[in-house]
Formats: C-alpha cells, structure tokens, sequence
C-alpha cells in the first residue's frame, strides 16, 4: 500500500519522494478516455502538470473524495491521509497495487514478497562459509530492510566467499588470492533481488542484483538505492567500499590492510616466517627474503633464487651453501612450500584477523 | 583534474570523478583492468597510480584525433583493490573553456568497460569505441556490448553511430556458462566472456568463450597466441556485430 510522508500539490510541502510517488500513481491510473492523468515522466519535481494532473483526478473523482471526509479536500492538494490520496490508491492497477518508495530517491517501486527476504536471510544464517558475526549483520541488514523498505536483498552469484583458487581465477580485481575480503567470510556482494522499479511511462522493469537497467537510465538514481541500503547497513554495522557498490563488508576498509592481514595469517597457520612485502625465511628460520606477489606464489612460482636459498641454508645449517649449489629442485620444493603456506590460510580463513 | 592551458597558464579545469589520494603518484603503463585501449593489445599506454588498496587511483591519458583540425583528451580511470571500477571521458576545448563532452560509466557489480580509438575510414580523424561487459556468474551468461561515437562538429560532442563490424576469437562450445567459465579457469583464457554463441551469430552453440577486438589483425595475432594455451580448445575468428540492448526510460 503506498504512503507519502506530507503533502503534495500546490502551495504544499512537496517533498520530491513525494512528489514522485503522486507522479507515477498519476501517471498509472487513467481517466475515462483510458488516458493517463499526468502525461509525462514521473521526476519528482512539483509543476504545472502535476497540478493539473491532481486537480483532473479530483474533479473526476469528486464524489468520492468528498463523501470520504467530513470537509471538501482542497482542491489541487494531495493530503497523507486524505482521500484523495486513498482514491488514487485504490485506483490503481492490481499490478501496481504495492507501490514503494524511499525517503529522498526518486525511484518508484513495487515491494518484493516477503518470502524472498526470509530465504534470503535463512541463506545467509546457514551459510558456514561467512563469519558468524558477519553473517549475523548481515541476514539483519536483510531483515531490515525488508521492514523499512520492503525490498529483498540476496547475495549475488560471485558473492559469497572465494577460495584462493577462485580468487587467483578473477580478473576483475588487483586482490590475489589471500587479499580479497571475498577470500574470508567476512565480505558479500549483495544486491537487490528483482527489483520492479516504475519506468517514466509507468510500466514495470524487473531489474537484476546490480541495478544495472536502472543505473543505464539515471545513475544518480541507481546509487539513491544503494546510498539508502549502506545507510541502513551502517547502522549495524557493516561497510561498503570507495568504488564498488554491490560490496559490504564486515570492517571498515580504512582501518586495515589486506596483504598485511593476510602476512598475520600466514605467520599463524603457515611453516614459514613471512613479513610485509611477502617476504619469507622459507621455514629455514634465518632472514627473510623477497618472494613476489600473492598471485605469483599462489601459481607455485614464487620469486625463490638461489642466491637467496643458499643464504638461507648458510644460516641454518652454519655452513657455506653456494648459489651453485642449489639445485632447480630445491627451488621448486622452496616454491611449493610457500604455495602451501597459502593453502593453510585457505583452508584456515576463519583465522584471519584484519592488521592496520 | 584535467587542466586546459593556453601559454603556460590555466584558464579553465575540470576534476574527474574518481578522485586520486594526495599519495605521490607512480608513473607506469596501463594494465589491461584500466581499459584504456583494445582489449587484445598490448601497446603500452603511460599511466599515473597514486595511493594503494582501496584509495588507488589509475588514470591514463590519451588524445583523440576529432576531425583533421580538432583534438580531445580522452581519460581512462581505475579505482579500487578488491572490486576495479572504471570511468571514462573525453573532454575538449571550445574557445577558453575546457567541457567534458562524454563519459562512460560503470555499474555496480562485476562489471569492465574499455575505450578504444579507431582511425575513421577517409583518415581525417577517429573514432571512440566503447565495450562493456558485464560477468554475472551463476547461471547467466556473460555479456558485452560496444558503442560507437563519431565527432559532431556541428553540436560539438560525440554522437553514437552504428558500431560497425567487430572481430571475436571464438573458443569452444559449451552446454552452459557455468561449463564456459570452467574451462575459461583451466586455460589460458581469463579475458574471455562466456557468451551465447547466438550474440556472435553463431547457430548450434549455447556458450562460447570469446574475446572481442576492434582490429582483424588484432583477433589474428591473439589466435596465434591462443595456440600456446596448455588446454587446446577450438578456436576461430568471426566478425560479429554487438548492440547494446535499449534500456528503458524512466
């Protein structure tokens, strides 16, 4: 059922989220000649037709409205509680019947079914691959924003957690495996599930989890619903980040460092010592050299020289170990233990603690 | 912050939306997240980073032929760590004003986008191709879309025209996209979409793995780099024509 926050009309307090959901119903519902009340794109901005399109309706409706209240509504004024706007209201299609809005957008919507949301939050709460208080904050913020705004959010396909191996399997990122907040249950893409937003002419458009039909038409409206989705997801809390919109996460990016929380993590579950930078000992226990990136050690080809292991054996075993003397083999077992190290984190993700 | 000049001073600016951190900046080449350029090449494109995780900002820089006497710069940015986001601009100078006369936008979501400038058939000028693609993952298939903008003189800006033939390489054939994006992991072929084959004009064919260029001799150098791939899949060229689906208006 939809509801506006004050007035809407001449002289009246117009807020635009107001505005715009008087619009769109205007624009739905039509006259005896099956023509809509107002003609153009529901935008939100109060105008000369808007108020023709109101004053129309009511002098159509006229009967109506009257006998619903005790004096005349004012004429070209759409009250909260009014009958004009209850008039309109059930004037409107059984397909547009559940129409939303949110507070400061401008985008018109139909509700989702509440079983969508309950199966979306049920999901999450059963999933052993997020954090358990991620996973709580995170079935809440489905939870509230289906009682606030009556709109399902789910988890997108990619959205879930990413093992390191899916991890070094995307492209559309600089995070290797081990540096995604993907990679330890304590981050989600989740975005709205079908979501029917009211065009400009009043039909429906099912968008998909990302808003992209909707971002193609006005991408300060796409990201209205995302800003309306992280202020409620704030509150929990959870945080999104700079660029990507789809993402939540579990702390705030700023207060840590992902290859330094991944460096701890290796140093807790792992055989060597490891350092920032991806610096190791390679187990040996002596100084700490220079391996290459996540992604290199991941692949198996870690940055491992023979100068650099013939130090390192030097320390441990306090004879003279020549780069000569290292052998493509020892190279490779070095490569493969660290590889190893990533694979203990892997498979201890729940580990990972978040380092500055 | 794009600065127009005239004798050594600034007389107009304009900022871009992707703001860099007051980190020094590094200058490098372009990767290929960046989009800036054809997919499949690998000219190098000079690029500035500053900051790192999530504040880092790339952007590149490359001018734009309009017309025989009219130049742009066009912009390619990236921000982010975990997720990239790319923008894209190009501005030129009308008298002492400096506008920004296009700019592509990426969604939410997993999303990349590409500018690509291809010199106009009479070489007086060239043209900005815009490929999208969107990766969605589950059940959907990928996608990919190319626009493409000519430079109106008359009203000043870019106007979109027909796309024109592109080149696919084209890899197997799959049940699925979820049997595509498998294979695409075990081989060599990261930058491939899992595309049905029926937007490449290809009959019989669910999914296909494929990457899109603008340039032939592109797509034929990358089949001959393909070959090297540790999984052999079969893999051709097509020339294919993408639109991008109309969205609605609201």
């Amino acid at each position: 059922m939809p509801s506006i926050t004050a007035s809407v009309g001449e002289g009246a307090v117009n807020k635009t989220h107001d505005v715009a959901l008087v619009q769109a119903m205007l624009r739905i519902v039509t006259n005896a000649k099956n023509l809509p009340y107002l003609a153009g794109s529901y935008d939100g901005s109060y105008a000369a037709g808007t108020k023709d399109a109101i004053i129309s309706f009511q002098k159509d409706h006229a009967k109506v409205i009257q006998a619903g209240q005790s004096g005349k509504e004012k004429e070209g004024v759409v009250e909260g509680g009014g009958t004009t706007f209850a008039t309109l209201a059930a004037a409107l299609p059984a397909t547009h019947k559940e129409l939303r809005i949110i507070p400061n957008t401008k985008t018109v919507y139909l509700e989702s079914v509440s079983s969508d949301a309950i199966a979306s939050a049920a999901a999450i709460r059963s999933d052993a691959e997020f954090e358990a208080t991620f996973k709580a904050n995170l079935a809440s913020l489905v939870d509230t924003i289906y009682a606030e705004h009556r709109i399902a959010l789910w988890i997108t396909p990619t959205g879930r957690r990413r093992t390191f191996a899916q991890q070094a399997a995307e492209t559309q990122t600089h995070a290797g495996p081990g540096e995604s907040n993907h990679n330890f249950g304590r981050a989600s893409d989740i975005g709205f599930r079908g979501l029917r937003w009211i065009q400009g002419n009043g039909a429906i458009k099912k968008d998909d989890d990302w808003l992209n039909s909707l971002n193609g038409v006005s991408a300060a409206k796409a990201n209205a619903l995302w800003d309306a989705r992280d202020a409620l997801a704030a509150k929990i809390p959870l945080y999104r980040l700079q660029f990507e919109r789809i993402h939540l996460q579990l702390f705030d990016q700023s207060t840590f460092n992902n290859p330094r929380s991944l460096v701890r993590l290796l140093n807790t579950v792992g055989k060597a010592k490891w350092d920032t930078g991806y610096k190791s000992d390679f187990g040996l226990g002596g100084a700490l050299f220079p391996v290459g990136s996540a992604k290199q050690i991941w692949a198996g080809s870690a940055t491992v020289t023979k100068a650099d292991l013939a130090n390192a054996l030097t320390a441990k075993t306090k004879k003279l170990v020549k780069e000569t003397d290292i052998k493509v083999q020892q190279i490779a077992e070095t490569q493969k233990a660290l590889k190893a190290d990533f694979e203990a984190a892997d498979r201890n993700w729940i580990k990972w603690v978040k380092v500055p | 912050m794009v600065q127009l000049l005239r004798s050594g001073k600034v007389i107009d600016s304009s900022p871009l939306d992707f703001a860099a951190s007051g980190a020094p900046l590094t200058i490098g080449t372009a990767d290929k997240t960046l989009g800036a350029g054809d997919p499949l090449t690998e000219d190098p494109i000079p690029a500035w980073t500053a900051g790192d995780g999530e504040d880092m900002v790339a952007t590149a820089a490359r001018s734009m032929k309009l017309a025989p006497d009219r130049t742009g710069l066009l912009v390619d940015q990236s921000g982010g760590f975990d997720h990239l986001k790319r923008r894209h601009y190009l501005f030129v100078a009308d008298d002492n004003t400096l506008k920004r006369v296009w700019t592509g936008e990426e969604g939410a979501g997993p999303a990349w986008s590409a500018t690509i400038l291809v010199d106009v058939a009479d070489g007086h000028g060239q043209d900005l191709v815009y490929l999208t693609g969107f990766q969605p993952g589950g059940a959907s298939p990928d996608s990919v879309d190319a626009k493409r903008y000519s430079w109106d003189g008359a009203q000043k800006t870019l106007v979109e025209r027909p796309a024109g033939p592109l080149y696919a390489i084209v890899a197997g054939n799959f049940a699925n996209p979820a049997a595509a994006r498998t294979a695409r992991v075990q081989t060599c072929l990261a930058d491939y979409s899992a595309l049905p084959g029926r937007d490449l004009g290809i009959s019989g064919t669910p999914i296909v793995l494929a990457a899109i260029t603008t340039q032939k001799s592109l797509a034929q150098s990358a089949l001959g780099k393909a070959d090297n791939c540790p999984v052999s899949l079969t893999r051709r060229m097509v020339e294919v024509k993408l639109t991008a689906s109309p969205d609605a208006k609201n």
